[in-house]
């Protein structure tokens, strides 16, 4: 098989291409490209070790950890993050992302991307989740200042408020 | 992460061969791999990362009435929430959903659940404690679990991994740890049989074997390595005196008949594991008595030939034909031999000089021929001041052999430097001990004549012998000079070998016949070799792995394709705090310097009870980790199957089998490709439960998986198997045993619950387990599922 030399991404709608050994490297994660190549610095980098969710991101439709995926392995598909959910004529935040300030979601922030994406990715899949059902996708993203009640309360404000558009 | 090469690999096999390449591993998910590549804390870090999610084919779920079929690299996310197996094969379903977070599950694989790499914390965070440290796994002399923390670890246990250091020390990789542990539980029929199914002589390699296993051994760094070899020669010469009871009854007969050409140790070897899988076997000698270099090149004191002709006795008894006195080439060639036979083994062994391009070298004696006239029973010391070139065994043996036959003065030189001498410290300083004297670091420079006869050797000083790259280049001061008296010289530096009879037969290099390193087969079909012939100087040890090796070759290409027996599950292993104790080495007696002869042995060996002790020094290694699958668990319930795709093609085991060896059962190159659960008949119960302390990302404390059939509320049949627990997850038998036949009741599940736990070995910090351990088995049998809170 032919050695890929270039990678071809998707991001937040604009399209990326990579040079291999020159842009990126063979070990370089989704996270470090994201936020090293395209300075798209909303997604975090936390435990680094796909335990804590702060670097998710939504890839073809699925919340899914970009730490813990190699670069090279990422040709041709399409990723969403944090930056991606405004909308890109108004600048007006995605009704979850003002609903997450409404609520005071989060007290130091760090992992709220990563939460959002999550959540995005959920009610894309399933408009009216219930309360287990949000806690369960959201149990692979961790807030060490416990705003997970505050965070509860900003999504389902946002389904029952049915302001919420795909 | 340091770098690394990324290979899309596209096609199974395409895999397989990059896998057993180099350095490399393979990346599904990644969501293990990258951590550990992260951390830097693999063995060795990969110098290529091969991703297989590109092979097409390997992600699907299928069903038919026989079972369920999943690809390797189906995502554990889908495998949760597949309608088929959550209506199925609920516990399989429920298991991958148990596994780490949501997240995870969706780039996370089965294939890689159940491959995962070891999970304990001084295996994966080794900076924690102060420096770096290295387990067993990484070639550590320490298991840190064991006597450290090890709340998170088995309860049942440990499991050797692959090779442990002495057993990868051993060129014939005799299983030392499992054959010790049969002499602790008292069983010496089942260590012989251990020991025999790696080396067939071992009251021969007990008294002569420079055992590289002691000098690697991990108590060795604690206080002293065990003495493996008195172990051995006594567990050899048990094997000799009980050879009816111990040595197996030969397979049923082939038909096929094998030709083996020198009856030294590689002859040995590969006729008596060709034998037992019910070939003919005919060993030709040139000499009157068999045993090669055994019989005639080790001198008596060190291996008395009773030993050596015990031990043909025991391969004559098991049908091997011995014909002697039958120098291949002569009266009958090598291609007589390959029309006769099936197939020939060529073990001549190397019994000519080697020439070091000395002027006069010729007037030397050659060490060899010297040792083998003693054994014909000349028994003449070679001169009255002999000096001894060399600084190997046999320029030992040649040394102490001349003193002991008169010789007034010995001196022995080499070029290598004290340390470096080939021949074992031990030997060098008994040589000492009986007036040898040794001059290490001289090499010969010119022998002295006085009207045509030997007077002495100039010798120069060696400063190295070999360069950087490890290749003999001595390199020597002709300025620093002295000289040594001697009457005779004789040559002890090496030997080559006579390969006249097969010449126009088989191809050769450099004086050697060149062999295959695995199969040890020649470029002729049929015709293979091994030991000093084809891989030049040899230990016995090394000849017998040959030996072994062509006979495992050999069989397969006479039964036209190998038989795989499969490997039986390992037994978990007992640790025993008492390890670490500090003790000494067993050393053998050896009779007196004034009585020592060259007609008997000198050291008489140890008593049993000497050897049980010493065996009870032995650290026993193995891992105590625990297996950290979900998936795993609730499969070995469901009598799941793996396949996996190796070098050699694949092959479907039971997933009992894949947890068997530690880690798992996948060998170089092997490759999961697919899972196979059996269908279940209606009606049959299945559950799993996972304790953790948080419900997500956790691994488990304690997991188990049931699989019951009851009729009429009596249990039929049931499958319980526990997980987190061990090094593998482990079928709880005693536990089914107190269900079967029985009405499953809450009285029931309670006592099935206890036997579940009453082989539990737990260590010093976790044996809070067993409550929770037997909870949850109750729980499974109750059918009370999802996971504990």
């Amino acid at each position: 098989m032919p050695d890929k030399t270039k990678i071809n991404l998707e991001v937040n709608g604009k399209q990326y291409e990579l040079i291999i050994g020159k842009d990126i490297t063979a070990s370089d994660t989704l996270a470090e490209t994201l936020r090293n190549n395209l300075g798209l610095l909303g997604t975090k980098i936390s435990c680094d070790r796909g335990a804590c969710g702060a670097c998710t991101v939504i890839i073809n439709g699925e919340a899914v950890l970009s730490c813990t995926m190699l670069t090279v392995e990422c040709d041709g598909i399409r990723v969403t993050t944090i930056e991606g959910l405004e909308d890109p004529k108004t600048g007006a935040l995605d009704p979850l992302q003002q609903s997450f300030i409404d609520h005071t979601a989060f007290q130091c922030g760090f992992c709220t991307p990563g939460i959002i994406m999550t959540v995005k990715a959920l009610l894309n899949e399933n408009p009216k989740p219930t309360e287990d059902q949000i806690k369960l996708a959201l149990s692979g993203n961790f807030c060490r200042c416990i705003a997970h009640y505050e965070v509860l309360k900003a999504v389902t404000a946002v389904i029952e408020g049915g302001n919420y558009g795909k | 992460m340091k770098p690394f090469k990324h290979i899309d690999a596209t096609t199974i096999n395409g895999a397989i061969k990059l896998k057993s390449k180099g350095k490399a591993k393979l990346i599904a998910g990644g969501t293990d791999l990258l951590g550990t590549l992260k951390d830097n804390i693999l063995p060795e870090y990969p110098e290529t990362v091969i991703n297989i999610k590109t092979i097409p084919k390997l992600n699907y779920i299928k069903e038919d009435a026989a079972g369920l079929k999943v690809g390797a690299l189906t995502k554990l996310e889908d495998i949760a929430r597949s309608p088929v197996i959550r209506e199925k094969y609920k516990i399989l379903a429920e298991a991958a959903e148990a596994v780490a977070t949501p997240h995870l599950r969706r780039t996370g694989t089965l294939g890689g659940n159940l491959c995962q790499d070891v999970r304990c914390w001084y295996y994966r965070y080794p900076h924690r404690i102060g420096g770096r440290i290295e387990c067993y796994l990484k070639g550590g002399k320490e298991c840190y679990a064991q006597t450290r923390e090890n709340q998170y670890h088995s309860i049942f246990g440990g499991l050797r991994f692959a090779h442990t250091a002495c057993q990868s020390a051993c060129p014939g990789h005799v299983n030392i740890p499992t054959y010790l542990g049969q002499i602790r539980e008292g069983n010496l029929l089942e260590a012989a049989k251990v020991l025999l199914q790696s080396n067939p002589i071992p009251s021969i390699t007990g008294r002569v074997c420079p055992h590289f296993c002691e000098q690697l051994c991990n108590r060795g760094d604690f206080d002293e390595s065990l003495s493996i070899r008195n172990i051995e020669r006594f567990v050899g010469d048990y094997i000799l005196d009980s050879a009816d009871e111990v040595i197996e009854e030969p397979g049923k007969n082939t038909g096929k008949k094998v030709a083996i050409v020198g009856s030294g140790p590689a002859g040995l070897a590969a006729a008596y594991y060709l034998r037992l899988s019910g070939h003919r076997v005919t060993i030709f000698d040139r000499m009157e008595e068999a045993g090669g270099l055994l019989r005639y090149a080790i001198p008596t004191y060190r291996l008395p030939r009773d030993v050596v002709r015990r031990t043909i006795k025991m391969f004559e008894n098991m049908g091997i034909e011995f014909k002697l006195k039958a120098d291949i080439g002569k009266k009958i060639t090598l291609k007589n031999l390959k029309k006769k036979y099936d197939a020939v083994f060529i073990g001549t062994g190397a019994w000519d000089p080697l020439s070091i391009g000395l002027e006069g070298e010729k007037s030397a004696k050659f060490g060899l021929e010297f040792l083998a006239n003693v054994q014909k029973g000349i028994k003449k010391a070679p001169g009255k001041k002999v000096l001894v070139i060399g600084g190997g065994n046999a320029a030992v043996d040649v040394a102490i052999t001349s003193l002991r036959l008169g010789a007034e003065e010995v001196t022995m030189a080499c070029l290598e430097c004290r340390e470096d001498m080939p021949a074992l410290p031990w030997e060098i300083e008994q040589a000492e001990e009986e007036n040898v004297k040794a001059m290490p670091s001289w090499a010969p420079y010119k022998i002295l004549k006085s009207r045509g006869k030997i007077v002495g050797m100039e010798l120069i000083r060696c400063a190295s012998v070999f360069d950087e790259s490890g290749s003999f280049a001595p390199v020597c001061d002709e300025t620093v000079k002295t000289t040594v008296d001697a009457d005779v010289i004789v040559m002890a530096v090496g030997y080559s070998t006579d390969l006249k009879f097969v010449e126009g037969v088989v191809k050769t290099s450099r004086g050697l016949v060149v062999a295959n390193s695995e199969t040890q087969a020649t470029n002729v079909r049929g015709i293979f070799a091994g030991g000093s012939v084809a891989r030049g100087p040899a230990t016995v040890i090394e000849s017998i792995a040959d030996g072994k090796r062509a006979a495992a070759a050999i069989d397969t290409y006479l039964r036209k394709g190998g038989k795989d027996k499969g490997k039986a599950a390992e037994p978990l292993l007992k640790f025993n705090p008492e390890y670490y104790k500090r003790t000494e080495k067993l050393k053998a007696p050896r009779i007196p310097v004034s009585q020592r002869t060259v007609h008997t042995e000198d050291t008489p060996g140890c008593g049993a009870n000497q050897i049980e002790i010493e065996a009870n020094r032995c650290f026993n290694c193995s891992c105590v980790s625990v297996n950290a699958t979900d998936t795993g668990v609730a499969l070995e319930a469901l009598n799941a199957r793996v396949k996996i795709a190796g070098a050699k093609g694949s092959r479907v085991i039971p997933v009992t089998e894949f947890f068997g060896s530690f880690p798992n059962a996948l060998e170089e190159g092997d490759i999961v490709t697919e899972i196979q659960v059996p269908a279940l008949r209606d009606g049959v119960r299945q559950t799993f439960v996972k304790f953790r302390l948080r419900e997500a990302i956790d691994f488990a404390l304690v997991s188990v998986a049931s699989v019951i059939t009851t009729e009429d509320g009596i249990c039929q049949d049931a499958r319980i198997v526990l997980g987190a627990l061990a090094p593998r997850p482990v079928r709880a038998l005693a536990a089914e045993k107190v269900l079967v036949g029985q009405l499953l009741d809450d009285k029931q599940a309670a006592a099935a619950a206890e036997a579940a736990l009453s082989d539990a070995l737990p260590l010093e910090k976790n044996s809070y387990k067993i409550p929770i351990a037997r909870e949850m088995v109750q729980r499974a049998i109750a059918n009370l599922g999802t996971s504990g809170e």
